[in-house]
């Protein structure tokens, strides 16, 4: 069992409230020299950037993956469940991590992203992520035309 | 299908995100023309590809076809020529022409490109010749973007200064050398930490003055003349490997090395009649490198200290704290081993690694086995190794017992002793098992920490009751050997890499 004292309390910008075990949180750089600055006694440390429903992903995260005797396995799992989530959650989680400086959570994200356009015909691509095509006909040929050579 | 229409309910756009990381995660994409297909999307990708990092790859089939060459030559130009803008080349790599003078011209627009036009970081060239080499075009000699540089087959010659002022690694393999050409090379390049030198020739004398080159490797330095040995003076590098074959070389100064790797093997001009140069040259080696700390030896070497110790040669002492023995020896090599380890009393750390198999069998014709083992056996060492904490056998499916437990004698502050046991074939015996439980008999008490790996190569299915048998023998010697609570001890079973079981005896 975890100590109170051992207990950090992370507070984001729409006022929730993320109680995490001291040593899962100061594995984050970030929240390592926010520690040694912030009061001690208080004990809490805002993060003007992210808001509750990001953090509540992002904590869950961490905590799966500081978990004692956790397999790769389950780990893989957990990731594979944990990224089913709409672009913009995901580009959410992915400005948290970088605010937090977890290069971990980081690449997780970008992979994902990355396996969402991989192979991808560009029809496809567009249909599945919902970019408007704001070529006209003429310019699109223009381009496909210009770049003829990628699509060899 | 669902997950794709959940997506789409969120009216978020791939294009929302910002530039950086839409260029960090194209960058990723594993074919760079599907980065360039990107353009099509919307005008907000129309240019995005070209800011992208790519590295651009090309391998020759293998071919002895000329118009397959032909071809393919020309399909390198015109892809060049439509990665002209990009502005974000890596790296160049071409692999495998087969060198002809009339290529000459073709190669050069390839280093122009490189140099001159996409300013990249990497360039690999590696071209394949029997006969002419490509002379390096001299415009090269000056650029400032190349960080990491790699030449097979061709020609430096350098007229004016070279200036390569951001060049971190340099490697230059097949070459003929004349004198001093590394040197002019090396004046133009402040920044080189690492240069490789592999299958050269022509050269005596090999002087770095750089302070930031750390790191040499010298493989298979072909001597055209034996009675000239390749002196080398490179007073601040701190690594050297001697890889591959190689003729004579005479360290004369490395005074600030830290690591010296030599798992070279002699290349003899005439073996009889030069024993007594091999030698020599074994022994100035040695005392080169006496001041290193991290030694790691092949095979040739081991064979050399072992017929030294024979004829009563005194190795000389050492401060090396680290030493890798890397070949797989007989019990022949004990007492010549035993010796060494005895002008290396400083060591921490012992690794024994059999990944590679004895060249020669110089030794065998001074003295047999059966002579060598009575030898061990009556060899004293009254000794001990003070600072020996670490000892890892790596590889290992022969007979080391009698070394084992020399080492158990005398490592008086032993902490941690690896075996690992690569077992090929389906074939389980317990012959291993028994051995290790012999062994484990003579362990002392400082002894802390004990570790025993059966890495059981892929040679085809392992039925799986066997690696029971032979779990359940191992475990069963271990508790013979009483050694069962009192010690932290894992014992670890690897199966073609990829399963992991880890029982705690």
């Amino acid at each position: 069992m975890m100590s109170l004292g051992k207990l950090i309390t992370l507070k984001t910008n729409d006022n929730e409230e993320f109680k995490l075990d001291k040593t899962v949180a100061v594995k984050l750089e970030i929240i390592k020299n926010i520690v040694q600055d912030v009061d001690c006694t208080s004990n809490v440390i805002p993060l003007p950037n992210i808001d509750g429903k990001t953090m509540t992903k992002v904590v869950k995260y961490w905590k799966k993956h500081s978990e004692e005797g956790v397999t790769e396995v389950q780990l893989k799992n957990f990731d594979q469940d944990f990224l089913k989530m709409s672009h913009s959650e995901l580009h959410d989680v992915h400005l948290a991590a970088k605010y937090l400086d977890d290069n971990q959570l980081k690449e997780v994200i970008i992979q994902e992203f990355l396996d969402r356009i991989k192979g991808k015909p560009i029809e496809e691509i567009r249909e599945v992520f919902g970019i408007v095509n704001d070529y006209t006909p003429e310019e699109e040929e223009e381009v496909r035309r210009e770049n003829a050579w990628a699509f060899e | 299908m669902e997950r794709q229409q959940e997506l789409m309910v969120g009216a978020d756009r791939l294009s929302d995100l910002p530039d950086s990381i839409l260029l960090h995660i194209l960058s990723m994409l594993p074919n760079n023309k599907e980065v360039v297909r990107t353009s099509v999307l919307s005008e907000r990708w129309q240019f995005l590809w070209k800011f992208v990092p790519t590295s651009l790859n090309f391998n020759f089939p293998i071919s002895d076809n000329e118009n397959v060459t032909r071809d393919y030559l020309v399909s390198i130009h015109k892809e060049l020529y439509y990665w002209r803008s990009c502005e974000k080349i890596r790296k160049l790599r071409v692999w495998g022409l087969k060198y002809e003078e009339r290529y000459a011209k073709d190669v050069d627009i390839w280093v122009h490109f490189a140099t001159r036009l996409a300013n990249i970081e990497d360039l690999e060239l590696g071209l394949l010749t029997n006969n002419r080499r490509y002379e390096f075009p001299q415009f090269a000699f000056k650029t400032a973007s190349l960080r990491n540089l790699v030449l097979w087959n061709c020609r430096l010659n350098p007229f004016g200064n070279v200036n390569w002022s951001s060049l971190v690694s340099l490697s230059i393999v097949y070459m003929g050398f004349t004198d001093g050409v590394v040197e002019k090379v090396l004046s133009g390049c402040p920044n080189v930490e690492y240069l490789e030198l592999e299958n050269f020739l022509g050269i005596h004398r090999l002087e770095i003055r750089s302070m930031k080159l750390r790191e040499l490797i010298i493989r298979d330095y072909k001597n055209e003349n034996h009675d000239l040995w390749l002196e080398l003076l490179a007073p601040y590098i701190q690594k050297l490997q001697i890889l591959g074959l190689c003729s004579e070389i005479c360290i004369i100064n490395v005074a600030s090395l830290v690591t010296a790797v030599l798992c070279f093997d002699f290349d003899f001009e005439d073996e009889e009649q030069n024993l007594e140069k091999e030698f020599r040259f074994f022994k100035e080696l040695l005392h080169s490198v006496a001041h290193v700390e991290n030694l790691n030896l092949g095979s040739w070497c081991i064979e050399c200290l072992s017929i030294l110790e024979l004829t009563g040669w005194e190795f000389p002492p050492s401060s090396r704290k680290f030493l890798e023995l890397g070949v797989e020896f007989e019990q022949l090599d004990f007492p010549g081993i035993c010796c060494f380890l005895q002008s290396s009393l400083d060591l921490e750390t012992l690794v024994i690694d059999w990944y590679d198999v004895e060249s020669g069998d110089l030794l065998s014709r001074y003295i047999n086995e059966d002579e060598q083992i009575r030898r061990f056996e009556s060899h004293s060492f009254n000794g001990s190794f003070p600072y020996l904490k670490t000892i890892k056998i790596l590889n290992f499916y022969g007979f080391v017992l009698p070394l084992v437990k020399y080492l158990l004698k005398h490592a008086i502050v032993l902490e941690k002793f690896d075996i690992v046991v690569v077992y090929q074939g389906s074939d389980v015996s317990t012959h291993y098992a028994t051995q290790w439980h012999k062994s484990s008999q003579a362990i002392q008490d400082p002894l802390r920490m004990l570790q025993l790996t059966f890495l059981i190569d892929d040679f085809g299915p392992l039925p799986f009751v066997n690696i029971a048998t032979y779990l359940t023998s191992i475990t069963l010697c271990l508790k013979l050997s009483g050694l069962s609570c009192q010690k932290k001890l894992g014992l670890h079973l690897s199966i073609s890499k990829e399963v992991l079981v880890v029982l705690h005896v």
